[in-house]
């Protein structure tokens, strides 16, 4: 009973294509191993190491051309990568996350954003993982020597760099090997890509009333994200560095303090608005037309996420007068600690995060052939 | 049919059993007649198998219940290519053969793992 519930666990490891017939073959083989006369554990070890080394990537197993495999496998497993480095460059640049101050940063308020932090840091960890995962399998199936090599050093090298950074004691020069590990997975993914046969690619299109909806939302989310940034550098985050002040005084002060110049701040933040707006409305009309059966909700997905993203990194330009301007009038630190300027950083983070996923998680060229009986 | 990347002695073992049989082999009478164990005998199966040296099929109907076994016999390509395997193998065996009985004398000699399968069963 317990042999056959491993067996059973065990042809789960195989691809679905091949599950039903080993699985059959393993538990005829157990059931007559004592006719054999061999025991049934040697058929449990037998399974086991044949889950390891099947050849997934044969057509027979994978139902797809050869070579389809480890390059889905590599796609999602830098696609994860990616983005766990987004939310781990994210975290580095906002100290860990912004700290939120001001009336509105209540005790709740500030509890949420840290576990907020906390949960997004974790992510991006067990992100990365995965993503180590998905490349050592796509190495395991990759056809050629070279295209092994080049995902483990991809795997190798940001490890090494990881482990020199965050464990103590380790010597600096293996910060160094890391990075050379990271070029020469660089180097090897060029001449990967170079040398492959491409795999004929399946022309993806949606109709328009599939694509117009996830555009709409989209393109909402951008304004959304544009306007309520846009506010927040001009009243929320001044309000909260300057507590207990109105608006009005707090730019009189900085104008007569700093020479601020409430026009050309606004004329800055309006060009960030409207260049961000303006791309999702482009997007979304592109969306719209007859004519765009290629922009499936994906790809959609992919470049408005993309949007969102940029529209909130490079919103750090464009408020990054005014928080000069503020931190020299009233000698407080330039940083940003509205509750939405501390909201923000995770939307984008999360936002360039989902993009990579989404582009790494292109649907299969061609579904699965029943298995064979 | 293609080549095999690598013929280990393990996989010499098996081209023999199939070889010697002639006739579609169960999986296990395989691994028994081998002498190597399970966790070495299927993944050589079935590179065999995909590598179009082998070809393999559900036993035909018996009166025994239960799941179907897998026997396995060598394409008419893979016969050719296992008669040459074994037969250069052997070659290059025998040498070393002489060399290790010269030398270790009183130590068995490797290459007696690879005496045919049928010898021994």
């Amino acid at each position: 009973m317990i042999v056959d519930l491993l067996l059973r666990l065990l042809a789960r490891l195989l691809p679905p294509l091949a599950r039903i017939r080993y699985l059959e073959e393993w538990r005829a083989d157990a059931a007559g191993a004592a006719e054999a006369g061999l025991s049934r554990r040697d058929v449990l070890l037998g399974a086991a190491a044949l889950s390891l080394t099947l050849d997934r990537d044969l057509p027979a197993h994978s139902g797809e051309a050869r070579g389809t495999l480890p390059r889905r496998l590599a796609r999602r497993g830098f696609a994860l990568a990616a983005a766990a480095v987004v939310i781990l460059f994210g975290s580095y640049f906002t100290g860990g996350g912004i700290v939120p101050q001001g009336e509105a940063a209540t005790a709740g308020v500030v509890a949420a954003l840290q576990t907020a932090g906390w949960l997004v840091l974790r992510l991006a960890v067990l992100l990365a993982v995965i993503a180590a995962l998905y490349l050592a399998g796509a190495a395991r199936v990759a056809a050629t020597r070279t295209a092994s090599v080049t995902l483990l050093a991809a795997i190798l090298g940001p490890a090494l760099v990881l482990a020199a950074a965050l464990v103590p004691g380790l010597p600096a020069w293996l910060s160094a090997v890391g990075f050379l590990v990271i070029v020469a997975a660089l180097a090897g993914g060029i001449v990967v890509l170079g040398g492959s046969m491409p795999i004929g690619l399946k022309d993806r299109t949606a109709v328009r009333r599939r694509r117009v909806p996830v555009a709409v939302l989209g393109a909402a989310a951008v304004i959304a994200v544009v306007v309520v940034g846009a506010i927040d550098l001009l009243v929320w985050n001044p309000e909260a560095k300057v507590p207990g002040t109105d608006l009005a005084t707090i730019y009189a002060l900085m104008a007569s303090r700093d020479g601020f110049s409430l026009t050309t701040t606004a004329v800055l933040i309006g060009i960030w608005a409207l260049f961000w707006s303006l791309a999702a409305l482009i997007v979304l009309a592109a969306a719209a037309h007859p004519r765009a059966a290629a922009l499936t909700p994906r790809r959609l997905a992919i470049v408005l996420l993309g949007l969102v993203g940029g529209a909130i990194f490079f919103r750090f330009f464009a408020g990054f007068g005014i928080g000069m301007s503020i931190a020299d009038s009233f000698m407080t630190s330039g940083g940003d600690v509205s509750v939405v300027s501390a909201v923000l950083p995770y939307v984008g983070q999360l936002a360039l995060a989902g993009a990579a996923v989404a582009f790494g998680w292109a649907p299969r060229l061609a579904p699965r052939q029943p298995a064979p009986a | 049919m293609t080549p095999l990347s690598r013929l280990t002695p393990a996989t010499i073992d098996v081209l023999r059993v199939l070889l010697d049989d002639g006739a579609a082999v169960w999986g296990m009478l395989v691994i028994k007649r081998t002498g190597r164990p399970a966790g070495s005998v299927y993944p050589i199966l079935e590179r065999l198998e995909n590598a179009g040296w082998a070809t393999s099929s559900w036993e035909p109907d018996t009166d025994r219940s239960g799941p179907r076994r897998r026997l396995y016999a060598l394409t008419s390509d893979g016969g050719e290519a296992a008669r040459s395997a074994v037969a250069r193998f052997e070659t290059r065996a025998e040498p070393a053969t002489r060399a290790s009985r010269a030398t270790r004398p009183g130590r068995p000699a490797r290459v007696a793992r690879f005496t045919p399968a049928g010898a021994r069963a």
